[in-house]
C-alpha cells in the first residue's frame, strides 16, 4: 500500500508538472525580477498618488484608463513573467497589458489579462509570439466589459499598486496558471454556449481534465498495487471524486460570484424600466427609438409599415431588429431585396453602422450594386443610422 | 414582483400540479410529492402558454386577464377528473405516507448549497434584461412583439413581402416552435408589461424544477435518498446549466427538463406497470417538439426506443422495417406539404443553415469531446459516467431500465456527435456555439443513468434496503 501511495503521488506530480506546462530546464524560482511601482506610472486622467501606488478616481472619456510607463527592457525573451497588482478593481472592468517595441514604435500591442481573484496575477507572456526584443513603453488599459455592462456603469475608482517582471521559472509559470484557473471572470454571449473559452483566448490547460485524468491514474494504479482490498479502493476513489468536484463547485461558485457581482453593481441599484435601458449597445436602442421616430416624422405608424434592416454584423442586425419590435422588421439578410414583390404600402429601410448601400442623393436612388438600384428618399441622416423611404414615389 | 405576477405563477403552479392530480391523483409518497413540485412548473407554465395561444387577438396586459378564466376552467375540469379518478380507485390504494428516512445532518449543507446557488440564479435572472442572443433573437422577440399587438403570425420572407395587410411579421427564427415565447407572453401578461426580469423568472424555477422532478423521479425508481440527495447537488453544481437558468431565455433548460421527465415517467411505468406515469411521459414528449426542433428529433427517439421494446422480440426486425417504412413517409409527407422542419434539416445537412469555413472531422470531433471534458461545462460528470457504466457494467445487463436509459443517453450523444462531426454542422461544434447546448439536453438524464447504476450499491457506514418510496 505504501508503495501505492508513493507511486500515486510521483503520478500527480507529473500530471501537475504537465499540465502546468513546466519547463525542467528552467529555474525553481526567479533568478531576477523588475519590480514597478504603481506610483511610477502616468494616467491620463483621473490619477493621484496613493503611497506606492496610483489611484483613478475618475474614467476617462472611454469611460476607463490608461496607465503607461516607460521601461528599458533590452531582451523581452528575458522577463517572459508578469505580475500585476490593482486593488478595488470593479467586477465590470476589465484589463489588458500595452507595450511598444523599439523595432516599431508606432505600433501598440496589447494583450488582455486575467482578473486574478487574489490581488495580484501574473501572466505568462512568453506565449505572446509579439513579446520579444526591446520593449521602450508598457502600460495598462482598464475598460467596461465588453458585451455585458452598460459602458456608462461600469467605472469604479481602483489603485494600481504595481507590476513585476521575472525571469524564467517554475513559479512564474505556476502563477501563471493558478491566475487562468482561479481568475476572475465576466458574462460573455459565449457563456451561454461554453464556459472557458467565453472569456477570450484559452492560456492554460484544462484543470478539469488534470484532475480526471489523476483520478482515473488513482484508480488504475490501485487496483494494481492493491487488488485484494477492492472496498478500500472504492472508498478511497469516492473520496477523492467527491473532493474534485467539491473544488471544482467552489471554483465555479466563486465564478458565479464574480459575474453575478458585475450585474448587481449595474442593475440593482435600479428599477426594471431602467434596467431595460441600461445596456451595453444602448447606442442601438437609441438609434432603434430615432427609426421609430423618423417614420413617425414621415406619417407612418412603426408597427404597421415595411421596414427593412441592416447592418454591420449578423449580431448589430439583430439587436436592432430586437429593439425595433414590435415594429414589422425585415432582415435584409432574410428578406433580400425584393421590392418589387411587395403588396401595396410604403417601404422603409434603416441601417446602422453599415455604409452600403450608397444613396445617391442626385437622383434620390439607393444603389444596391451595379446594376441595381431602387428609388428612395433619405428621412434620417444621423450617422452611423440612415434611414430611407423606398418606392417610385421618391423619383424626382 | 408584483402581486399580479405572483397570480400568474400561483395559477400556472396550480394548473400543473392540478394536470399531474387528474393524470396520477394525490402525490401519496415522498418522492411523489417532490416529483410533482417538478412536473407542475414545466407543465403548468407550458400549459399556460398554451392557454395563451387560443387568445391571439389580446395584445398588451389584456393577455392576462383573457387567459385566466381559461386557466380557471382548465383548473376545475383537471381537479374534477383528478377527484372523479380518485373516488373510483379502491380504498386499500390509498395508502398513507411512510415515514421519511432520516439522513446524516451533512446532508443539510447540500441543501443549503441548492438553495444558494438558486437564489444567485434567480438574483442574477431577474436584474439582467434579456442577454444571450437567441433568447432576444428567437423567443422573446416573438413575445415583445406579441404583447404589443397581439399574436400575429411570423410568415416566411416570400410570405411577408406578399402580406397585404399589416400584420405578418418575419424574422430569422420565423419557423422556430412558438410555444415557449407564449410562456413568455404569459408572464409579460401577468406582469402588467414587457418587463423581462419578470418573464425570466420561469428560467431558475424551471432549474429548481428540474432538480426536484429528478430526485423524485429518482427516489421512485428505488435509488436511496441519500444517493438522491447528493445526485439533485450535482446536477445543481453543473455550471452550464446553472448558467441557462441564470442568463434566461433559451429553449434548451426547457427541453432537458421535458425530456428528462418523459424518460424517468417511462421509465417508471416500464418497471412499475404505473400507466398514470405513461401518461406523463406522452405529455412531457409531446410537449418536446413543441419547443424546439431537437426537441422533435430526442421525442422520435424515445417514441422509437419505447416502441420497440413493447414489440415482442421476434417481431422486433419487423418493427424495426415499418418504423423506417414511417420515417420515410414522415419525411416525403413533410415534403410534399412543405413543412419547415423539413428545410431546417435540409439546410443543416447541407450547410446552408452554417457559415464560415468548412472544419475538418478531427477539429469538430476534438471540439466536441473537448466540451464534455475539457472545458468547465459539466465539472467531471462524463468521466465520473464512463467509470461507473464500466465499474457496473453488470446492472446494464440485468435490469431494463438502466439498460433502456443507457441505451437512450448513448442513442442520444451518438446522434450529436454525429450531427457536429459528419454534417456541416461542424462548423458550430468547431466555434463552441452549439455543441454544449444540445448536450445539456441530456446532461439529467447522464445523471439519472448514473442515479440507476449506483442505485443498488451499499456503502459500508449505510445499509439501508433500496426500495421505492
Amino acid at each position: 500500500m505504501q508503495r501505492a501511495v508513493v507511486v500515486i503521488v510521483l503520478v500527480w506530480f507529473l500530471l501537475i508538472g504537465i499540465f502546468l506546462e513546466i519547463s525542467p530546464f528552467q529555474s525553481p524560482w526567479p533568478q531576477q525580477r523588475y519590480a514597478l511601482e504603481g506610483a511610477e506610472f502616468a494616467a491620463l486622467a483621473g490619477g493621484q498618488i496613493d503611497g506606492d501606488g496610483l489611484a483613478i478616481t475618475t474614467p476617462d472619456e472611454n469611460y476607463g484608463a490608461l496607465l503607461v510607463r516607460s521601461v528599458e527592457i533590452a531582451d523581452a525573451a528575458q522577463w517572459p513573467v508578469l505580475r500585476y497588482r490593482f486593488d478595488s478593481l470593479a467586477p465590470s472592468l476589465e484589463v489588458a497589458f500595452l507595450y511598444r517595441r523599439a523595432d516599431s514604435p508606432n505600433d501598440v500591442r496589447t494583450v488582455n489579462l486575467t482578473r486574478a481573484r487574489m490581488a495580484t496575477g501574473s501572466i505568462d507572456l512568453s506565449r505572446e509570439n509579439d513579446w520579444r526584443g526591446a520593449i521602450t513603453e508598457i502600460g495598462f488599459a482598464v475598460y467596461p466589459v465588453t458585451q455585458s455592462v452598460p459602458p456608462e456603469q461600469a467605472f469604479r475608482p481602483f489603485v494600481l499598486r504595481g507590476a513585476e517582471f521575472w525571469s524564467p521559472s517554475w513559479t512564474g509559470r505556476a502563477a501563471a496558471v493558478a491566475t487562468e484557473w482561479s481568475g476572475r471572470r465576466a458574462w460573455s454571449l459565449m457563456s451561454i454556449s461554453a464556459l472557458g473559452p467565453d472569456n477570450g483566448v484559452v492560456r492554460s490547460r484544462s484543470p478539469v481534465l488534470l484532475l480526471a485524468l489523476g483520478l482515473g491514474f488513482t484508480l488504475l494504479l490501485l487496483t494494481q498495487f492493491t487488488p485484494t482490498t477492492t472496498l478500500r479502493t472504492v472508498q478511497v476513489i469516492v473520496v477523492a471524486v467527491a473532493a474534485a468536484w467539491i473544488l471544482l463547485d467552489l471554483r465555479w461558485s466563486l465564478s458565479f460570484a464574480d459575474r453575478h457581482a458585475a450585474t448587481r453593481q449595474v442593475y440593482a441599484p435600479l428599477e426594471w424600466p431602467q434596467r431595460q435601458q441600461q445596456l451595453a449597445d444602448a447606442d442601438v436602442l437609441a438609434a432603434a427609438q430615432s427609426v421609430r421616430q423618423a417614420l413617425r416624422d414621415d406619417g407612418a405608424d412603426p408597427d404597421t409599415v415595411r421596414l427593412l434592416v441592416d447592418a454591420k454584423s449578423d449580431f448589430l442586425r439583430a439587436r436592432f431588429i430586437y429593439h425595433l419590435a414590435p415594429a414589422r422588421t425585415g432582415p435584409l439578410n432574410l428578406t433580400g431585396w425584393r421590392v418589387a414583390t411587395a403588396e401595396t404600402g410604403p417601404i422603409y429601410f434603416a441601417t446602422f453602422e453599415q455604409p452600403e448601400p450608397q444613396f445617391d442623393a442626385a437622383d434620390s436612388r439607393l444603389r444596391i450594386d451595379s446594376d441595381f438600384s431602387v428609388p428612395a428618399r433619405q428621412i434620417a441622416d444621423a450617422p452611423p443610422l440612415r434611414v430611407y423611404r423606398i418606392g417610385p414615389e421618391n423619383t424626382p | 414582483m408584483s402581486m399580479r405576477l405572483l397570480l400568474g405563477w400561483l395559477c400556472s403552479l396550480l394548473l400543473g400540479g392540478s394536470i399531474w392530480f387528474a393524470v396520477a391523483g394525490l402525490p401519496r409518497r415522498w418522492s411523489d410529492a417532490l416529483a410533482v413540485s417538478g412536473y407542475a412548473v414545466l407543465l403548468g407554465v407550458l400549459g399556460s402558454g398554451l392557454l395563451v395561444g387560443l387568445r391571439r387577438d389580446v395584445p398588451g396586459e389584456g393577455i392576462f386577464l383573457a387567459t385566466l378564466p381559461l386557466l380557471g376552467v382548465a383548473i376545475v375540469v383537471l381537479l374534477g377528473v383528478g377527484y372523479w379518478r380518485s373516488r373510483r380507485a379502491s380504498p386499500a390504494l390509498a395508502v398513507t405516507v411512510p415515514p421519511a428516512e432520516s439522513l446524516p445532518r451533512w446532508c443539510w449543507v447540500l441543501l443549503a448549497l441548492i438553495t444558494l446557488r438558486f437564489a444567485f440564479v434567480l438574483d442574477e435572472a431577474i436584474l439582467r434584461p434579456v442577454f444571450a442572443w437567441d433568447a432576444w433573437n428567437a423567443w422573446s422577440l416573438k413575445a415583445k412583439t406579441w404583447f404589443s399587438l397581439g399574436q400575429v403570425p411570423y410568415l416566411e420572407p416570400s410570405a411577408w413581402w406578399q402580406d397585404g395587410g399589416s400584420a405578418g411579421r418575419t424574422a430569422l427564427a420565423w419557423r422556430y416552435p412558438e410555444l415557449l415565447s407564449r410562456a413568455e407572453l404569459w408572464f409579460a401578461g401577468a406582469a402588467g408589461a414587457w418587463n423581462e426580469g419578470a418573464v425570466a423568472t420561469a428560467w431558475p424555477v424551471l432549474w429548481l424544477a428540474l432538480i426536484a422532478g429528478c430526485a423524485g423521479q429518482w427516489m421512485a425508481l428505488g435509488v436511496p435518498r441519500l444517493h438522491s440527495l447528493i445526485l439533485a447537488y450535482m446536477l445543481a453544481s453543473l455550471p452550464l446549466l446553472s448558467v441557462h437558468a441564470g442568463l434566461a431565455g433559451y429553449a434548451d433548460l426547457w427541453v432537458a427538463a421535458a425530456l428528462s421527465f418523459a424518460v424517468l415517467s417511462w421509465l417508471r411505468w416500464v418497471r412499475d406497470g404505473d400507466r398514470a406515469q405513461l401518461l406523463l411521459a406522452v405529455l412531457c414528449t409531446v410537449l418536446l417538439p413543441l419547443l424546439k426542433f431537437e426537441g422533435a428529433v430526442w421525442a422520435l427517439l424515445l417514441v422509437g426506443l419505447a416502441l420497440l421494446v413493447q414489440v415482442p422480440v421476434r417481431w422486433r426486425w419487423v418493427g424495426l422495417g415499418v418504423g423506417a417504412l414511417l420515417v420515410v413517409v414522415a419525411v416525403i409527407g413533410s415534403w410534399l406539404l412543405q413543412l419547415p422542419w423539413l428545410t431546417l434539416v435540409g439546410d443543416t445537412l447541407s450547410g446552408a443553415a452554417t457559415s464560415g469555413d468548412d472544419v475538418s472531422r478531427v477539429t469538430a470531433a476534438f471540439a466536441f469531446v473537448n466540451g464534455l471534458f475539457g472545458q468547465n461545462n459539466w465539472h467531471l460528470l462524463w468521466p465520473l459516467l464512463i467509470a461507473c457504466v464500466i465499474w457496473r457494467r453488470d446492472v446494464l445487463f440485468r435490469q431494463r431500465d438502466a439498460a433502456l436509459l443507457g441505451l437512450l443517453v448513448a442513442g442520444g450523444l451518438t446522434a450529436l456527435l454525429c450531427l457536429f462531426v459528419f454534417t456541416p454542422a461542424a462548423k458550430w461544434a468547431a466555434s463552441e456555439t452549439a455543441a454544449n447546448r444540445l448536450v445539456l439536453h441530456w446532461v439529467p438524464l447522464a445523471l439519472s443513468l448514473l442515479a440507476l447504476l449506483l442505485r443498488d450499491v451499499q456503502w459500508p457506514a449505510r445499509t439501508q434496503p433500496s426500495s421505492p418510496r
